[in-house]
């Protein structure tokens, strides 16, 4: 074998070489000091190479790296938020099926019933609410808007009044509102503790 | 599952402090790696909050059949060729051969006592620093992954998306580059 080149020396060094190619140049090195010499300058200088000192940290680095980060890592929010779709979705089927299972327990019949049951259920209550809550809404509406308008009329008639009457007589009328007032709270009072006597 | 992936796993469950402690671990190879790199060690260190940034905000995409650090480092390194093309730094080529066919190695004269005994660790400690920065960004990088980060060929391959042979016979010849400007003949 002819003397390994330099390349072939640090591949032997690093542990590189395969078992045939190393018995080689280890067969030749025992022959040849030239190369031993040269093996071992080899090995001082990759011993060199991999000696140099670390390059220093400042202290606080990582603080300052983890003050840069963002709260979360982006991806694995979207992950969170997926996953607890996932798991609420994955619930409320065993919900459905828990449902099911015991309808056909407590009943024995079958689930194509239980569905059919169900779909018309649920059919009839929305044939039911839907109308109910438009009117229920539409009532709302109308109270709102005839109460606005009440009170409205009922502030500017103050107003008018108020302006047509001196400082000692609006005085006068109030009072005989507050009287008139409580004597009405007190009278809707009792006529609804009526009942409550023996 | 090793520890790296265990943290990388707290991580994006939510748990910065596991983070904290992959930057821990790694913050030393990677500002050594970017230091000897670049020739810049402040530059290297706003690097690597950068590469640790990035590598947080793409966590999530971290494939357990690697190695954490060879993904980490392949970051910093697309990092790195990023910087030198923004800059119009000459790169050499890796995936082309180094002055010839055989990607053949630098020509540098055997001048007996090797460079390597000549001097007290320190010296030549300094020396090597020295003759690295004027090494090719492209093979320093080997050269550093190499010899100083301590990774494999196959490792350095992977992060560098180059075959085994051709990245063994790069570092060589950063090697050799660098024996030659300790030897002041290359």
């Amino acid at each position: 074998m002819n003397c390994p080149g330099l390349e072939r020396l640090d591949l032997y060094l690093e542990g590189e070489l395969g078992r045939a190619e190393r018995r080689r140049v280890e067969a030749h090195l025992a022959g040849c000091p030239g190369c031993r010499d040269r093996l071992e300058e080899r090995r001082a200088l990759l011993g060199a190479f991999s000696s140099l000192p670390a390059v220093a940290i400042p202290a606080g680095f990582a603080e300052a790296v983890m003050h840069r980060l963002p709260e979360a890592v982006p991806a694995a929010v979207e992950r969170r938020r997926f996953r607890r779709l996932a798991a609420v979705l994955a619930s409320g089927g065993a919900v459905f099926l828990g449902v099911l299972l015991a309808y056909y327990l407590a009943t024995g019949r079958s689930l194509v019933e239980f569905m059919v049951a169900l779909g018309r259920a649920v059919i009839d209550v929305f044939s039911l609410a839907v109308p109910l809550l438009a009117r229920t809404a539409s009532l709302v509406r109308i109270t709102v808007r005839v109460g606005g308008e009440l009170a409205s009329a009922f502030i500017h008639g103050l107003g008018i009044l108020s302006s047509f009457l001196t400082p000692e007589v609006l005085a006068l009328s109030l009072a005989v509102c507050a009287l008139l007032s409580l004597l009405l709270l007190f009278g809707v009072k009792r006529i609804l503790s009526l009942g409550e006597k023996p | 599952m090793n520890d790296d992936q265990q943290l990388v796993g707290l991580a994006l469950a939510g748990d910065r402090k596991a983070f904290e402690m992959i930057i821990h671990k790694y913050q030393g190879p990677l500002v050594g790696y970017l230091a000897r790199t670049l020739g810049d060690r402040e530059m290297a260190l706003d690097f690597a909050q950068d590469v640790f940034l990035k590598a947080y905000g793409s966590l999530a995409s971290y494939r357990r059949a690697y190695k954490f650090s060879t993904w980490l480092f392949k970051i910093a390194s697309n990092h790195v060729i990023d910087h030198w093309r923004k800059k119009r730094i000459p790169a050499l080529s890796l995936d082309q051969p180094w002055g010839g066919e055989e990607g053949p190695t630098p020509q540098v004269e055997d001048k007996g006592p090797s460079v390597a005994r000549s001097y007290e660790l320190a010296e030549l400690r300094a020396r090597i620093e020295r003759a690295l920065a004027k090494v090719p960004g492209t093979l320093r990088e080997l050269f550093v992954l190499r010899h100083v980060g301590g990774f494999s060929y196959e490792e350095i391959a992977e992060i560098k998306g180059l075959p085994v042979g051709t990245v063994k016979n790069r570092v060589f010849q950063a090697k050799e580059l660098v024996r030659g400007q300790l030897e002041g003949t290359a």
